[in-house]
């Protein structure tokens, strides 16, 4: 009996470090976006700002750049306009997010559904290399995206980042799609079928009702990809989307924490409201093929 | 509609608008577009010159916008081409500048970190300026000893400034005071002492440094030449490693460390967490380039207003270190445009139309930064933009007689040599590697990259 509890009280007390360990970090941000510069780093640590303020955030929608200049002799101005440009970025950031998730379902789930479905000559092969291209870091292919686009004109557009996202989201959600309609009966298509359903009619009515956990688990990782993705857009926008905006906050010479925090938690609410939305999908998405 | 069944091991059922292809066309879709990127732009040519006069492109990192396009629409009033601006974040600007260019793009005239400046003219990304007019004017106008850094030993002339900066130790006259210092330090021996006791008397990280790894590079030659330790000689050569003084300074750096008189994440602490610690009375001393005082000063702490600068660091020697950043000309600009590209570059790295350093009197006013030129020290628009509780006779001195730009730092290996000696030296200061042994790695290090051309 003792034991037992001992070992019930080891197990919450790694869980509590855990949750600390894990949540600290957030906390840290929350708190630091309700500060005044000057209170970030006091010793001894401040739990809770001494002085609240929503300053950090007015900022972000007055695109203030310098909420705390003091204004005296040799004043602080600003080193950036990167606050005055989030808002924006966020929107082109959820436009190029839900555009790279449309064009994944899309092809990723007729790829993946072929795969799941065909064996054609090669097909092991295909899928091994597919799923090979994962394993190739996209920093390394940017330069390739990045004079296909100048010849294109694409340059500094959405368009551009929603092809190249799609290069490397694309196995992901191929590998995961294909793996959840495996999981799917083909005995319901083969009811359908002989019922006279055509093959696209199975897809649509059958067996996409039946993937839906596993489409929405891979829109959702596709989605996270393409919002927190960073080089693309440094490289081939100038700032389009939310990294690099945020990125803009820092430099040598300012280092506005406060504003960045402000700024982080802005960009961090939208995934998390589409995952806490979705979340009763994604386990089973993902847990897709474990059991058979 | 023609039905069959399926067989065992496949599906094989085929409709009659062969949704099988249309499937497979979305298989082969799948798998085609990763590589479409690689297929299309493999050996872009990259040598055509762009001669036509027009909007010149400009590409800088995010560093006062506003100020930037202030001078640009200056630039454009004096009768200058206009501008198109990229802005591209610290974070990430080299590797995206590089990038661009390695990719084609026409860029007339860029920022750059004065470290790569050589290796991206010698890539045919940057142009020379020898042959431009006024290139050997605007040097004979600067410091001699900043000139170097825009001169190779060659005689290439490959960039203009953007701005300079010495360091400098920064310090709390306040502290000193009250834990009975009279002076501020004037060795390194005294800087440890009265780090000491500092600490002694409470102070909990008395001395501050921006000692994270991209950084060390910076503070090896800070506190060689104070010293008056020449770091590499003209030919690049890693001479500090014949001076036996160089294993004192390097002693002297790990005592400050493992001696605890540094807060606890020196060596991860970005400049911010310093600025604080001075301002709120953490630190007492704070070593990093000049216009930092100006950060202090303008963070609202309760000792902010009693630090003050030392413009001779700490050493024998008294010399410190000038840095400063670059702007370049695109190696694709050609004829008309690349003199408009020239025009651009000396507006923006020495003086306008009209003779005046506007470009530099609106760094001094945003962020106290500096021009290698003696000419702003006299210039009245200049010192009245700059913050007053700078001496700007004594920091005119530091930049003409007690600073060095130490030229090897613009040679192609170098940025390489920066890498290993961060990582060389945040081994010594956690005790993880001796220092004769990092003083002998170090000049080993320079030798093979050197050798090595990277």
């Amino acid at each position: 009996m003792r034991t037992s509890r001992l070992r019930t009280l080891v197990v919450y007390l790694g869980f509590a470090l855990f949750l600390i360990w894990v949540l600290f970090p957030l906390y840290f941000t929350v708190l630091s976006s309700f500060m005044a510069p000057s209170e970030i780093g006091v010793k001894p640590f401040h739990w809770w700002p001494e002085n609240p303020t929503l300053a950090n955030y007015i900022a972000i929608f007055t695109g203030d750049s310098a909420p705390f200049s003091t204004g005296q002799d040799g004043g602080i101005v600003s080193s950036t306009d990167a606050v005055a440009r989030l808002v924006p970025a966020i929107g082109r950031s959820l436009l190029v997010g839900v555009a790279v998730v449309a064009s994944n379902l899309i092809i990723a789930g007729a790829a993946g559904y072929a795969f799941s479905r065909y064996e054609f000559r090669g097909s092991t092969v295909a899928y091994l290399l597919l799923l090979a291209s994962r394993v190739v870091p996209a920093i390394a292919v940017v330069l390739p995206f990045f004079v296909a686009f100048r010849h294109l004109g694409l340059l500094n557009t959405s368009l551009a980042l929603i092809i190249s996202y799609n290069a490397f989201t694309l196995p992901l959600a191929i590998w995961l799609l294909k793996t959840y309609f495996d999981s799917v009966p083909r005995e319901l298509e083969e009811a359908a079928k002989v019922d006279g359903a055509s093959r696209l009619r199975c897809l649509l009515m059958i067996v996409t009702p039946i993937a839906r956990p596993g489409l929405i688990a891979a829109g959702l990782l596709v989605f996270l990809e393409a919002w927190s993705e960073f080089f693309y857009s440094l490289v081939l926008t100038n700032s389009l989307t939310v990294p690099p905006v945020v990125a803009g906050l820092q430099n040598l010479q300012q280092f506005s924490w406060t504003t960045l925090a402000a700024a982080t938690m802005f960009t961090v609410v939208p995934p998390v409201l589409i995952a806490l939305a979705f979340q009763r999908y994604i386990v089973a998405g993902l847990a897709a093929g474990s059991v058979k | 509609m023609d039905v069959r069944y399926p067989t065992a091991g496949s599906f094989p059922i085929s409709a009659s608008l062969s949704r099988r292809n249309l499937l497979r066309g979305a298989l082969a879709a799948g798998l085609t577009v990763p590589a479409v990127p690689l297929l299309t732009a493999c050996g872009d040519s990259a040598a055509k010159t762009n001669d036509t006069p027009g909007t010149l492109s400009m590409t800088a990192w995010e560093a006062y916008p506003e100020q930037i396009r202030e001078l640009l629409a200056s630039f454009k009033n004096q009768g200058g081409s206009p501008v198109d601006l990229s802005l591209i974040p610290n974070v990430g600007y080299g590797p995206a500048l590089q990038t661009r260019l390695q990719g084609g793009q026409a860029i007339d005239v860029f920022y750059n970190f004065a470290y790569a400046s050589t290796k991206y003219v010698d890539a045919g990304w940057a142009g020379t300026l020898n042959d431009f007019p006024g290139a050997e004017d605007l040097l004979a106008d600067m410091f001699p000893a900043s000139a170097a850094r825009h001169r190779l030993a060659d005689g290439r002339i490959i960039s203009v400034p953007y701005f300079s900066a010495v360091h400098n130790l920064m310090y709390n006259e306040s502290h000193l005071k009250k834990h009975g210092i009279s002076a501020p330090p004037t060795t390194k021996e005294e800087v440890y002492e009265q780090c000491r006791k500092l600490k002694s008397a409470g102070v909990p990280s008395p001395y501050a440094g921006y000692w994270t790894k991209q950084f060390l590079e910076e503070y090896l030659l800070v506190y060689l030449l104070a010293d008056g330790i020449t770091p590499f000689d003209d030919k690049g050569a890693p001479v500090f490693a014949d001076d036996p003084r160089t294993q004192d300074v390097m002693e002297w750096w790990k005592a400050m460390y493992q001696d605890g008189l540094t807060s606890k994440d020196v060596l991860t602490a970005d400049p911010g967490n310093h600025v604080t610690a001075m301002a709120q009375g953490n630190s007492t001393f704070f070593e990093l380039h000049h216009y930092f005082l100006q950060i202090v000063r303008t963070t609202e702490g309760p000792e902010s207003g009693n630090v003050t600068i030392l413009y001779r660091n700490p050493g024998t020697a008294g010399t410190t270190l000038q840095i400063g950043e670059v702007i370049q000309i695109g190696a694709k600009s050609g004829g008309q445009r690349a003199q408009d590209a020239w025009k651009l570059l000396k507006f923006y790295g020495w003086k306008d139309d009209v003779g005046k350093y506007s470009t530099f009197t609106s760094w001094a006013k945003a962020a106290a930064l500096l021009g290698p030129y003696p000419g702003l020290f006299k210039d009245p628009d200049f010192l009245a933009a700059f913050p007053s509780y700078y001496d700007m006779p004594k920091l005119e001195n530091t930049f003409a007689n007690q600073s060095d730009v130490v030229p090897t730092r613009v040679a192609p290996w170098y940025a390489s040599f920066q890498v290993k000696v961060g990582d060389r030296i945040q081994a010594m200061l956690l005790g993880q590697a001796d220092v004769k042994e990092t003083v002998d790695a170090l000049a080993t290090d320079a030798r093979n990259l050197a050798a090595a051309g990277q």
